[in-house]
């Protein structure tokens, strides 16, 4: 695997965990949660 | 553009080690830390509820442990970066993932608060001393070629970034599924994992005749607060932790007097995450290219935009997401550059040390801009006064900044005194 491919699968990979974890935050019952959680602490 | 000078006082030094351990090797383990350290204590703030309710405290009871935590993380910082530059990180790193350990788990079995402070706070914010930014720094600036060094500073900087952003859905769920004990239990298992990966970081013994301390650790102090361009770096990192603290604590609650729905405030949060990882990777990346000083004048002029804007303009779920894009972009993306500039200036032997004297004034402005925030909002009604105040430290942060000279500095005979 050429040095270009190979930083392109390691872009793509990068790219698709960041998606998850966002979408993690985006999640109904994650945004409630986090939302109590941080509204009770003020 | 001016061009970048790379040479440095360890490779311009005729008797300096080589390179000893390979970067993919570094950036693979010191990311790994980082993301640990950096991720674990970022989702804290979960724990405030489930515990105080749990045990029946106050919420002052857990603040005053999280700002103990911070300052002792400040604290122990020079300390700690001293003990990586003589004995080297890996020894520090272990202690320090013993101390993460064992403070997760007495801050899980603490029943009063002065137990709590001691474990969620001292031992804790001495734990991240020792397996955070500095410590493996320095690492990166003995191992890995100045003409890399920013850039390598940046992929580590945004690990850690990472870590924060991922950290806090991951807590939450184990919060939920396991409860708030179980949770740090298993954080505390997570946080032993930093020993076998300091491994990694272990950097041999090199021979005394080319290797023994060119520099006494009372000169390399005295050289670098002597030194203007330190102290103008130090005093703009002083801003940085004050805004990042005084955004990240009070925005919510801002937000929430503005009268936004609470999944706005989760969602900016998410934001500033997400673009945090990007603004760190890509500051270390472009101080490889420009120079350092001129980067941090920038981030700083643009967080004062950005926040004069954000104030000024409608609030509005669009603006806010808007804001919590760009300011995550300037979020950690100090970070490279500044630790870069100090291991350019004064070389790699004190690098940890060094880092750890800038990064309390960090922690400084840190406790500064969550206390200030909550007094300020006390005494006036609003956060008006902060965020102006915010918009000015960020307009010194940058006149501070242009001065700044990244060249190494010249010295002229071996100090060992």
């Amino acid at each position: 695997m050429n040095h270009r491919a190979r930083s392109a699968l390691v872009t793509l990979a990068v790219a698709l965990v960041l998606a998850a974890v966002f979408l993690a935050y985006l999640s109904p019952h994650l945004v409630v949660d986090l939302a109590n959680r941080v509204w009770s602490c003020f | 553009m001016a061009c970048i000078d790379f040479q440095d006082n360890d490779r311009m030094n005729p008797a300096s080690p080589p390179l000893r351990l390979s970067m993919s090797q570094v950036l693979l383990c010191g990311a790994a830390i980082v993301t640990l350290s950096m991720g674990i204590r970022h989702g804290f703030g979960l724990f405030l509820q489930p515990i105080t309710m749990d045990r029946g405290w106050s919420r002052e009871t857990f603040a005053i442990a999280m700002a103990v935590q911070n300052l002792a993380w400040g604290l122990a910082g020079p300390v700690a970066g001293m003990w990586a530059d003589r004995f080297g990180a890996f020894r520090v790193l272990v202690i320090g993932a013993l101390l993460y350990a064992l403070g997760l788990v007495t801050m899980a079995m603490a029943t009063s608060g002065a137990a709590f402070t001691g474990s969620a706070g001292l031992l804790l914010g001495m734990a991240q001393s020792g397996t955070t930014y500095a410590v493996v720094y320095g690492v990166i600036a003995r191992n890995v070629d100045p003409k890399k060094r920013s850039w390598a500073m940046g992929i580590t900087a945004a690990a850690g970034s990472f870590g924060q952003f991922l950290m806090v859905p991951v807590e939450s769920h184990l919060i939920s599924g396991l409860g708030w004990q179980n949770a740090l239990f298993i954080l505390g298992c997570a946080a032993l994992a930093i020993a076998p990966l300091a491994l990694g970081l272990r950097e041999p013994k090199a021979a005394p005749n080319t290797t023994g301390p060119s520099q006494s650790v009372s000169s390399a102090l005295r050289e670098a607060f002597a030194y203007p361009s330190f102290r103008w770096l130090t005093a703009g990192y002083f801003v940085c932790g004050f805004q990042v603290v005084f955004i990240g604590v009070h925005m919510p609650s801002y937000l929430r007097d503005k009268g936004l729905a609470p999944e706005v405030a989760t969602t900016a949060l998410a934001l500033i995450g997400l673009f945090n990882v990007f603004g760190t990777y890509v500051a270390g990346s472009l101080g490889q290219r420009l120079p350092k000083p001129y980067i941090l004048t920038a981030i700083y002029t643009l967080r004062a935009v950005a926040i004069t804007i954000f104030v000024l303009a409608p609030l509005t779920p669009f603006s806010v997401y808007l804001f919590a894009s760009v300011i995550g972009v300037l979020w950690l993306s100090t970070v490279p550059p500044t630790n870069a500039i100090v291991a350019q200036i004064f070389g790699a032997q004190y690098m940890s040390m060094l880092g750890g004297f800038v990064f309390l004034s960090h922690q400084i402005g840190s406790f500064l801009g969550v206390w200030l925030g909550g007094r300020l909002f006390d005494t006036t009604g609003s956060y008006t006064v902060v965020w102006w105040l915010s918009v000015a430290l960020s307009v010194l942060a940058a006149l501070a900044n242009l001065p700044v000279r990244e060249t190494a500095i010249v010295r002229s005979a071996p100090q060992t005194t």
